[in-house]
């Protein structure tokens, strides 16, 4: 099988799940299901699919907004409610497109309002105020996930015990607003669907380790993570990430690389450029550069070292709910970057900045500082958003990222002549 | 000595970014030991207990110049944010031995990191306030962060915070909450009097000076003020919102002041008032902290109460004091702020509020345009009539 064909499969059946999600979202026989709304850094999608909500993640509406290229356009609708210039843009995009005039109408496809909104508070203030914002708009009730921000390696026992004992309080919230009763035993069979999918995605970044890496887990790790975002707890995640391992492997056999020659190995570092994701990924790919690791990929599920299992399913439910890249502390980012880095066997880091997203950018800037100046690992900062395509600035970006290049080929050169003298 | 000599004596010293108060209070306490708090509120209670000096930290008031800390911190952070970095850079935290950081923001959360790399021997705690107020497990988990905490601070001070010392602290504070609620009473009461600006300057007094001298200032303050006459002329009494964390430059209260607006009624260092009412006395202390965080705090924009946001806030304060309209005064790239400034526009204009959005930075030095927008405001109420809901009165603007 050629490489090609290998990678469209991949590809397709992503956007084929996505394409579901939102069609399903929308579907007159899903229609007797409530909505309810969650955010991604920890979201615990799979408890609230056994209540047979259809759930729907603003954040991943924002980023179908800068793919579709309307993003602009309903961020100027944000700023005409009153949300001003330097607020978070998936916030101005999502509520554009909800309560401005598309009223959740969008290319690719209609998106229901929501019967309760909960904002699991999980690395990111923010979902605080844009929860409120739609449950005002909506008029609906709002119920918060307070995650505290990891400021050790794992949850202190108080941490996961305050977080656990919030989830068995949503109980009767959702069994109130969503009709169905809880159903112990359905949570359970979810989170082994959870798990089986979680030990699959844990195999796939492993591959970045390969040389060639057979994919990259930023420009392809986000497609890739879409399953484990949308359609977490199902059969559907599981099967597409065996179909990943088995194509993986395939690549593996046939010495694939997703830029055709590896040249440069990356870790890559916050989130990409939405509307601009095709001219940003071109600026790498001409290098030969691939992102063999990346921590973006990691906002849904930084799942290594996971303590509970779906045994016990509460415990567990908290334990993803606290696993977030995002939520990690600065010194545990770094110590993670950092060992990234050597496992991978890396020739640099790209950090990119979000000017309008506070959890990811905060600290970026002190990270290259490190990297670059006391760990010795060339470091590439680069600054733009996630969802406003007026702050990629083109020429600038792609100049930094050529001389990034140069000065690396550079360094490997000197490298090579001082081991030859 | 006259009202105004006493807020002038203040001023002089809060311009100072190397805080002179922590050497002078190191001086008289041998062994002593100071430590910063970020904002919004942090338990100064139980440093208070353990023989240290709380001292609120929030950003330089503009005294510093923001240099190297940009090499840390995107210039999209708020100035709170950058300039607290240029303060420990710049060496002005010698008299510091340690810093704590609430859960307010990503700004606050970041920078202990970022601190904590640049100077492992510094102290640094942060501490996670519960968001769900409602939760049976937030008090438990809430004793068990005070109690971290107070061990933290046992150990940097080498003193045993004992129920004694922490009651005593309890009713200073208490005393400084009750001072506090009558300087801002008389604010509300008397603006020709006491303009915001003397008001935030005398709290500003606060947040380097033991409680205890805190206390003396505002109480002479207030017998100062009874004797004195009007001083201020007022032509318009305005409510202001937003400033919470990030300190507005005194000039800029000072340039609306000039203008005839009486601000009645403000957030300024919020985190001093943080209780609605007084702490009591009897019980376990560290679940009477944790118990009143949960269900007597402020109205504020970084903890999460959905049946009471600031925005519906805004409007029970706007309707019980009879304010004539509402400063949205938020600083730039603060994101709490923004997030309710939206509704508290929407609010204001539901209900016919006048408002001014405004936007400022620490380091501001030129307010020309907010003068101006004061300006407009003025002339539109004398074009049309101020109350009831006549939404033609609205003044939005941004500086």
């Amino acid at each position: 099988m050629k490489a090609a064909q290998i990678e469209d499969r991949a590809r397709m059946m992503s956007r084929l799940l996505v394409e579901r999600y939102y069609r399903e979202l929308d579907a007159p026989e899903f229609s007797d299901r409530k909505v309810v709304y969650l955010f991604t850094s920890g979201g615990i999608g799979e408890f609230f699919r056994t209540f047979n909500f259809r759930i729907v993640l603003p954040e991943i509406n924002a980023v179908h907004c800068a793919r579709a290229k309307i993003s602009r356009e309903m961020i100027r609708y944000g700023e005409a409610l009153g949300h001003i210039n330097e607020m978070c843009t998936y916030v101005k995009s999502d509520l554009g497109l909800m309560v401005g005039p598309p009223k959740g109408n969008a290319p690719f496809g209609k998106i229901p309002p929501p019967d309760l909104v909960v904002i699991n508070h999980c690395g990111c203030s923010t979902y605080i105020k844009w929860g409120e914002a739609l449950a005002r708009e909506f008029n609906c009730p709002v119920q918060i996930i307070d995650v505290p921000f990891l400021s050790e390696d794992r949850p202190t026992e108080s941490e996961h015990k305050y977080v656990k004992g919030q989830i068995e309080e949503l109980i009767p919230v959702c069994e109130e607003v969503s009709g169905t009763r809880f159903d112990p035993d359905r949570l359970q069979d979810v989170l082994k669907l959870t798990e089986e999918a979680i030990s699959l995605w844990l195999k796939l970044l492993q591959y970045g380790k390969k040389r060639p890496s057979p994919f990259d887990s930023y420009f392809e790790g986000v497609v890739y993570m879409a399953p484990m975002t949308i359609w977490r707890g199902t059969s559907e995640a599981v099967e597409y990430y065996e179909l990943l391992i088995e194509q993986m492997e395939q690549r593996l056999a046939a010495s694939y690389s997703p830029v055709g020659e590896e040249r440069f190995r990356l870790v890559f570092e916050g989130s990409p450029p939405w509307p601009t994701f095709t001219r940003f990924k071109t600026m790498f790919e001409r290098w030969g550069a691939v992102a063999v690791a990346s921590t973006y990929i990691r906002v849904v599920c930084a799942c290594e070292g996971l303590t509970w299992g779906p045994d016990n399913p509460m415990d567990y439910l908290a334990d993803l709910a606290a696993q977030s890249f995002y939520n990690w502390n600065h010194l545990k980012k770094i110590n993670f970057i950092e060992n990234l880095a050597k496992d991978y066997e890396v020739d640099g880091i790209v950090a990119h900045s979000v000017r309008s997203c506070r959890p990811i950018s905060i600290g970026q800037l002190d990270l290259r500082k490190y990297f670059a100046t006391e760990a010795g690992i060339p470091t590439l900062f680069l600054d733009s958003d996630i969802a406003d395509p007026r702050f990629f600035s083109s020429s600038q970006i792609r100049k930094r990222v050529n001389t990034f290049f140069e000065a690396l080929d550079k360094r490997r050169k000197r490298a090579a002549e001082v081991k030859k003298a | 000595m006259p009202i105004a000599r006493l807020i002038e004596s203040i001023r002089q010293k809060v311009d100072d970014p190397s805080y002179p108060e922590i050497a002078e209070w190191k001086a008289s306490h041998p062994g002593g030991k100071a430590i910063g708090c970020f904002p919004v509120y942090i338990p100064a209670e139980l440093i208070h207990a353990a023989g240290m000096l709380p001292v609120q930290i929030a950003g330089a008031m503009g005294n510093v110049k923001l240099d190297e800390a940009d090499g840390y911190l995107q210039s999209s952070v708020c100035s709170v944010g950058r300039s607290t970095l240029e303060l420990k850079i710049d060496g002005h935290f010698s008299g510091l031995d340690g810093m704590i950081f609430p859960s307010v923001c990503e700004i606050s959360r970041g920078l202990s990191g970022v601190l904590k790399r640049y100077d492992p021997d510094f102290p640094v705690i942060y501490i996670h306030y519960p968001q769900n107020l409602k939760s049976a497990y937030a008090k438990d988990y809430l004793v068990n962060e005070l109690n971290r905490l107070k061990s933290v601070l046992e150990n940097l001070s080498g003193n045993k915070i004992t129920d004694e010392a922490l009651l005593d602290a309890f009713k200073l504070y208490n005393e400084r909450s009750e001072l506090l609620s009558e300087l801002a009473q008389f604010q509300l009461d008397h603006p020709e009097r006491l303009s915001a600006s003397e008001s935030y300057l005398l709290r500003l007094a606060g947040v380097v000076v033991p409680a205890e001298r805190h206390n003396a200032i505002i109480e002479e303050a207030l017998k100062l003020l009874k004797d004195s006459g009007d001083r201020h002329p007022v032509r318009l009494r305005m409510v202001l919102t937003g400033a919470f964390c990030e300190r507005p430059p005194v000039e800029m209260l000072e340039t609306i002041e000039a203008e005839g607006v009486a601000i009645i009624h403000d957030d300024i260092l919020l985190g001093q008032r943080w209780w609605v009412e007084k702490l009591p006395l009897e019980g376990d202390l560290i679940s009477i902290l944790a118990e009143n965080y949960l269900h007597n705090t402020v109205i504020n924009p970084v903890v999460f109460q959905p049946e009471s946001t600031p925005c519906n806030h805004t409007l029970d304060i706007v309707e019980r004091t009879k304010a004539d309209g509402v400063i949205i005064a938020s600083a730039k790239s603060c994101h709490p702020a923004h997030h309710d400034s939206h509704c508290i526009v929407r609010i204001c204009e539901e209900h016919g509020f006048p408002f001014v959005r405004l936007e400022f930075e620490e380091d501001q030095r030129v307010f020309e345009s907010t003068r101006v927008l004061f300006e407009a405001l003025l002339e539109a109420r004398e074009r049309l009539p101020i109350a009831g809901t006549d939404k033609g009165n609205n003044v939005v603007g941004s500086t």
